[in-house]
């Protein structure tokens, strides 16, 4: 088919496919300016420092989440659990956090977060590898279950009245960017190596592209995807109490719907819901897009409800456009 | 009367000329039985009947009329049913709503007649000679009571011809002796039946009149009461096996390692097995590999080649018996052991069970052997990775415009090459190849033979399946003919004849 001379040794990366999703990604970073620009327009304090980390910082929780559900999604999976996860975190982070007092609330609070994250992340894990279980049901069974242990433990009240130091997460600042911010920054870089420079996320990439052709290949499969299931997990949990930390208190009710939030970062970041395909620069820019969108919205007083229809609208718009790159 | 009359057939398979020329007819009330090797054509050719394929050119007619159905839908529409071994009904719903399956019959309303459904259903599978419960679901029903219903919902749409594929392959005495009434009973009726099948007694004690397809066309056709067993297998694998007309390979160009080993290597074992069975049904396996030594596993589909190499890469679980590699006792018990072991396996169809479509050469190649392109801090190199795979893909011949280029893009023989590739680069001493040339040109067909040939010559052994026996008496120092999930014969290639592979294939031997 492609009658070509024998291989060249120098790498070229002119395969139509990279470009492609190169293309995708310019195309959403183009569209990302083209945002700003509309709202710089409608409204004098879009474009101003201090509204553009807010909006950064709006972002952060959906953003760390969705480093997450990237890694599951690309594996052929999902979780919809992971706005629930944020607040039995949140709400064990607060526990935490006062029982630890006046000696480091804020340590104790991200250990116990990561591993209430590592338990879900592992249970969902379980089933999904040893049991064969659609992740779909695993996690909608989670979400639920998560929700109700949140309530439960907390009675439905917030866990407040929490030691000091527990707000640095959240609210706090390094070298004059927020913590959150940096925290964002430092996960997606840490990712981004994990992804394109591991044996992990090499094979993160082909069981989400072919699990059976990867299995025969000698990848062990299952180890895999639960390691993916794993990692979000504990994402969901850091994320939990970098929330907990900002609102200054567990609530039970924290992060109620953040999963269509970061599912649709993912996909309008260019990710495949079928598995193999996607990048985590291509969900920040979702993550960006979407923070950017509501921000915008918000500022330019647009009805709350009208806010999610346009962004349904836009999730849509981003799959079809990038299907139609993908056949072009 | 004739039911179906078949005019120069003719249709082709990248790599393969799977019906050359093939006239055939088959009339009404009869049972014409087709018989022939592995890729002698008659698959295709049900399949084209059925309309689930297309000739190339040439004619067909149904009951006088001419036909190119667009697809199955078409040729049920037709009259014609085709009872493939993978059965099309849905297991969660019961005998009567299969049966009736997009032809329910309504009440005024328009509701379901469900009454009349399941009396209807009823008596067919009476008519047929069994009394089953038409609400059970098919799910709770064995296999030859599937293929009643099967033919029951043939006959509900009214099909005038039948096209059986190995109707008992899976059946034991009792069903098989109903099925062959049911037979009866549709031919007495004036229905066309056309039984195709590896059994040659079956075929003989069932059948009125029966085809041997041989190379894509039809070589003999006479009543079954003029027809022996060893007729049809003499009919069956032809005079000269080695030089039918579909095979050009190439022979002079690869030499055979029994030749290039006269330099004396001394013949070391390097995979064994000793009485292996398997959980997907072989049983009593042993054989042997050597170091520098092609071994080709023949037989008919079914006898269990695949399974073997599956089982043997720890695809599928080990019921019993040994595997040694260098003399050790090893079981691996998933592809991640066998390939640590040095294990290499190509599946039978690279796109589901090798190539990751989406991914790139480079990455499709170095899949097995990433461990070892890691630097500091435990991250891959890029360019070492690159290299590596650069030289392998560059020393087996893949043409790709880049080692980004996404597999999917290459050509069958290309991507076959990139995936030997694989195996090589990860350093693998034994290959375990099914079909390594399906679907793969002439040429390509010939550069893997050359290949195959000089890893051997390296110090390789390879086990590998073939259903071309020509290339299988090209590329063979051994040939095993398997049977019904053992293995039936071993032989060195000089007393591999064609005829004398295909009998013990076939039981005759």
């Amino acid at each position: 088919m492609t009658g070509a001379a024998p291989l060249q040794s120098k790498t070229e990366p002119s395969a139509a496919r990279r470009n492609l999703s190169r293309l995708a990604q310019a195309g959403l970073a183009a569209a990302v300016l083209l945002e700003c620009i509309i709202f710089a327009l409608y409204s004098p304090t879009f474009l101003t420092p201090a509204n553009a980390i807010n909006v950064v910082l709006q972002v952060s929780v959906t953003a760390i989440l969705a480093i997450g559900m990237t890694l599951v999604i690309l594996t052929g999976g999902i979780d919809l659990s992971v706005g629930s996860l944020v607040a039995v975190a949140g709400v064990l982070a607060a526990f935490a956090a006062r029982a630890a007092g006046g000696s480091a609330p804020l340590a104790a609070a991200i250990v116990v977060g990561l591993a209430a994250g590592a338990a879900s992340g592992a249970f969902t894990g379980f089933f999904v590898t040893r049991f064969s279980i659609p992740p779909f049901i695993v996690t909608l069974a989670s979400m639920s279950a998560l929700r109700g242990a949140a309530f439960l433990m907390t009675g439905g009240y917030s866990v407040g009245d929490l030691p000091l130091g527990f707000a640095r997460l959240g609210r706090g600042s390094f070298l004059f960017l927020p913590v959150p911010v940096i925290s964002m920054a430092v996960l997606y870089a840490v990712g981004a190596v994990i992804f394109s420079s591991t044996v992990f996320g090499r094979h993160i990439y082909a069981v989400g592209g072919n699990e059976r052709a990867a299995w025969l290949a000698g990848v062990r499969t299952a180890r895999v995807k639960f390691a993916a299931y794993l990692l979000n997990g504990m994402l969901g949990g850091f994320a939990g109490v970098m929330l907990a930390s900002r609102l200054g208190a567990g609530i039970p009710n924290a992060g109620l719907g953040y999963e269509l939030d970061v599912i649709a970062a993912v996909v309008v970041g260019g990710a495949s819901l079928f598995g193999g395909k996607g990048t985590l620069g291509g969900t920040l820019l979702g993550a960006i897009f979407i923070g950017i969108l509501n921000n915008g919205l918000n500022l330019a007083n647009v009805d709350p409800y009208l806010q999610k229809i346009a962004l349904g609208a836009v999730i849509l718009g981003a799959v079809l456009l990038d299907q139609k790159l993908a056949k072009s | 009367m004739i039911a179906i009359r078949v005019e120069n057939l003719r249709k082709a398979f990248p790599g393969t000329q799977a019906l050359d020329g093939c006239s055939l007819a088959f009339h009404t009330g009869e049972c014409h039985g087709l018989v022939g090797e592995n890729g002698a054509g008659k698959s295709t050719l049900m399949k084209i009947l059925a309309g689930a394929e297309r000739a190339d050119s040439g004619t067909a007619e149904l009951f006088g009329q001419a036909t190119a159905f667009r697809d199955p839908r078409q040729g049920r529409a037709a009259g014609i049913s085709a009872i493939y071994q993978e059965l099309e009904l849905i297991p969660e719903m019961s005998v009567a709503e299969n049966v009736f399956l997009g032809r329910e019959p309504r009440r005024r309303s328009g509701l379901l007649d469900r009454p009349r459904i399941r009396a209807e259903a009823r008596r067919r599978m009476r008519d047929l000679g069994r009394e089953i419960d038409p609400a059970l679901p098919v799910s709770r029903l064995n296999l030859a009571e599937k293929q009643l219903v099967e033919i029951a919902r043939a006959l509900e749409a009214e099909s005038r011809v039948f096209l059986m594929d190995e109707p008992t392959a899976a059946l034991g005495d009792r069903d098989r002796a109903g099925l062959f009434s049911v037979i009866r009973r549709l031919t007495a009726a004036g229905a066309a039946v056309v039984f195709v099948s590896h059994r040659l007694e079956e075929v003989l004690e069932i059948c009125d009149r029966v085809t041997v397809m041989r190379d894509g066309c039809d070589v003999l056709s006479a009543p079954a009461a003029e027809l022996t067993k060893d007729r049809l297998i003499v009919a069956m694998a032809g005079e000269t096996g080695v030089q039918g007309p579909r095979s050009k390979v190439q022979g002079p160009a690869v030499a055979s390692s029994a030749d290039s080993r006269q330099q004396s290597q001394p013949i070391v074992p390097l995979l064994e097995t000793r009485n292996l069975s398997t959980a997907t049904g072989l049983s009593g396996i042993s054989l042997s590999v050597a170091r520098g030594e092609i071994v080709v596993l023949t037989g008919l589909a079914g006898s269990g080649r695949t399974r073997l190499l599956r089982a043997l890469f720890g695809a599928d679980p080990l019921t019993g018996g040994e595997i040694l590699l260098d003399s050790r006792g090893v079981r691996p018990r998933s592809p991640a052991e066998a390939a640590a072991l040095g294990i290499g396996f190509l599946g039978e169809e690279r796109r589901v069970d090798g190539l990751i479509s989406e991914l790139g050469v480079r990455s499709n190649v170095s899949l097995p052997s990433l461990e070892r392109f890691r630097t500091a801090f435990r991250l891959l190199s890029r360019s070492k990775e690159s290299e590596a795979v650069a030289g392998q893909v560059s020393a087996v011949g893949v043409r790709a415009a880049s080692l980004e280029t996404p597999v999917r893009l290459l050509s069958g023989g290309n991507q076959q090459k990139a995936l030997l590739a694989r195996w090589l680069l990860a350093r693998s001493r034994v290959l375990l190849l099914d079909e390594p040339t399906r679907g793969v040109d002439i040429n390509g067909k010939n550069e893997i033979y050359r290949l195959l040939r000089r890893q051997a010559q390296g110090g390789l052994g390879l086990l590998m399946t073939t259903s071309e026996l020509p290339e299988a008496l090209l590329l063979a120092d051994r040939i095993l003919v398997m049977r019904n999930g053992r293995i039936a014969a071993d032989l060195p290639r000089a007393d591999a004849e064609p005829e004398r592979v295909l009998r013990l294939a076939v039981g005759e031997l």
